[in-house]
């Protein structure tokens, strides 16, 4: 309000144009996307060096040597292959979970009786702590790489499901009658208007259940000491907490990544979603 | 009222579209829900290339009745007959145009218009060829690859017209097509589908709530009621074809039916006349 008035007086009153037009310029800059986030991010940053200074490396490295240790792990070599290993299960969990959550999310969705028989166990599951199940995992699997996988795969598996179970049944049911007029059998039905119009929500699905599996894959691993969890566990214990940050900034810095390229995927692949939504 | 206008109208040549004696209940297989009557005991018949509307008020059924031809639900009992034969199923011979467009929004204007031909296999030339015949018909030259949202509710409902054309169906179903369009552009799109179907003449099953809107297009009008769901009436209207280029809503006989109709309408639902 306040903008567009200021915006409004400058124009009308040439005695108070220079007052005004610096006003706007002021407003301009701070209303800026980027400008906002480079203060939100640098009194973040800033706050986090003066506390970490404050209360010693003991508890809380400032960022700065946060940053020293990020550059040292990788110029190092030392995060690299608990990395490389922690990423591969996440990856072999994760497919798994989409392998078995979008054909069975999106028949679910569909059917009745498909949904009748699997959603007492699913709502069941998806209420469940799988934190709770680790210690049981572990006397199924061992603590090999099945137990991580395993982990990962039920943490992201329920989510994605039923993320992938609304997107079929929130389809415009005028659109499936319209491919029905237009003479759209049971595949090309599928192919041509079930499939892309529950593709937003598949992407969704899909961009939640990778955020579950990074959570999914630290705790599996805190809990056996493999990969990047044994990584973190160390330097806890050696309390080399710059370290240990650096590697939590680097689990952020990939889960953010990931989740980033899924938007900008669906701006691709989907472009017309926000008109859908409106 | 319903059966002695069928036997009127019995012909020896066979009905493009023919309804006899449809009744369609919703609920009556849940006992806990109240049966609702949405279509009944409706009779009647389409003639090779005739334009006929059901007009009625909203909640009369006349959509339901739209559907049970275009093979989308399936009567409570009677029959439905399209060229003699029970219509059993959803076909490109009889095309619909929806009144909310149904445009798949992930296709582009043209494989809107081409989705019925592609999924009635028809070769990617052929799929070309009547796409760019179509919209050039319905005036869209140059949006072929825009996509619905980017489009106004006109040219939203050009596409679902062009759609329904492009399969070059018998008989062409249309819901209410232009209800959900402001006023102005209501007209325009009255006009263009007279000078279409001048130059076409397919059968056409229109329906609306609009009177005035159904004596400018049809050739017979089916009046429906509310309650009960029956047709009413049957008007055939006289005006000289083609209808458009002059104003024929001035017209002292179009204003007078208009007011006829009105009558029978308010009569059954009870409303005052304003």
């Amino acid at each position: 309000m306040g903008y567009h008035a200021g915006r409004y007086w400058g124009g009308c009153y040439m005695s108070q144009q220079s007052v005004t037009n610096r006003d706007i310029i002021r407003r301009d800059f701070l209303s800026h996307r980027r400008v906002q986030q480079l203060i939100v991010w640098g009194s973040l940053l800033l706050l986090w060096e003066i506390a970490g200074r404050s209360v010693g490396d003991f508890f809380l490295a400032p960022f700065s040597a946060t940053v020293v240790a990020f550059i040292d792990l990788y110029t190092s070599g030392v995060i690299l292959e608990p990395l490389f290993s922690s990423l591969q299960q996440l990856v072999v969990g994760f497919l798994l979970a989409l392998g078995v959550s979008l054909p069975l999310g999106m028949a679910i969705g569909r059917s009745e009786i498909i949904k009748k028989s699997f959603e007492p166990y699913i709502s069941f599951m998806f209420v469940t702590s799988v934190s709770s199940m680790l210690p049981l995992l572990i006397i199924i699997f061992g603590t090999r790489l099945q137990f991580r996988t395993a982990v990962v795969f039920l943490f992201c598996v329920f989510h994605m499901l039923l993320t992938f179970q609304a997107g079929v049944e929130d389809i415009d049911r005028e659109l499936i009658q319209t491919g029905h007029a237009y003479e759209a059998g049971g595949t090309a039905m599928f192919r041509h208007v079930i499939f892309p119009a529950s593709l937003p929500m598949i992407i969704t699905g899909v961009r939640l259940g990778i955020g579950r599996a990074f959570k999914g894959m630290v705790l599996a691993e805190l809990w056996i000491l493999a990969g990047v969890g044994e990584l973190l566990n160390a330097y806890q214990l050696y309390q080399q907490i710059d370290y240990l940050l650096a590697v939590i900034l680097t689990l952020m810095i990939l889960a953010i990544f990931s989740v980033k390229s899924l938007y900008w995927l669906e701006e691709t692949v989907a472009p017309w979603r926000g008109a859908i939504e409106e | 009222m319903a059966d002695s206008m069928t036997t009127s109208q019995r012909t020896s040549a066979t009905p493009v579209l023919e309804a006899k004696e449809i009744v369609k209940l919703y609920n009556d297989d849940v006992p806990s829900k109240e049966i609702v009557r949405a279509v009944d005991n409706a009779s009647f018949q389409v003639e090779d290339n005739e334009f006929v509307s059901i007009l009625g008020p909203s909640g009369c059924g006349k959509t339901t009745l739209l559907h049970i031809f275009a093979g989308l639900t399936k009567p409570t009992e009677g029959q439905v007959l399209y060229n003699g034969e029970p219509i059993q199923s959803p076909s490109t011979d009889r095309a619909v145009v929806f009144q909310h467009f149904n445009l798949f929004p992930w296709r582009t204007v043209l494989s809107n218009i081409t989705f019925g031909l592609e999924m009635t296999d028809h070769p990617e030339e052929e799929q070309q060829r009547r796409g760019e015949k179509y919209i050039e018909m319905v005036g869209l030259e140059g949006f072929e690859s825009h996509y619905p949202h980017e489009l106004s509710g006109g040219m939203q409902q050009r596409v679902g017209l062009a759609r329904a054309l492009a399969v070059d169906p018998t008989v062409l179903l249309m819901d209410e097509p232009f209800g959900a369009l402001d006023a102005q552009t209501r007209r325009v799109m009255q006009t263009e589908l007279l000078q279409i179907w001048e130059k076409s003449r397919k059968t056409i099953l229109f329906i609306t709530h609009d009177i005035g809107e159904a004596l400018l297009l049809s050739d017979k009008i089916l009046v429906m009621g509310n309650d009960p769901s029956r047709i009413k009436e049957r008007i055939d209207v006289p005006f000289e074809r083609p209808r458009y280029g002059h104003n024929i809503k001035e017209d002292q006989e179009f204003v007078e039916l208009k007011r006829d109709i009105w009558d029978t309408m308010q009569g059954d639902t009870g409303e005052d006349v304003i």
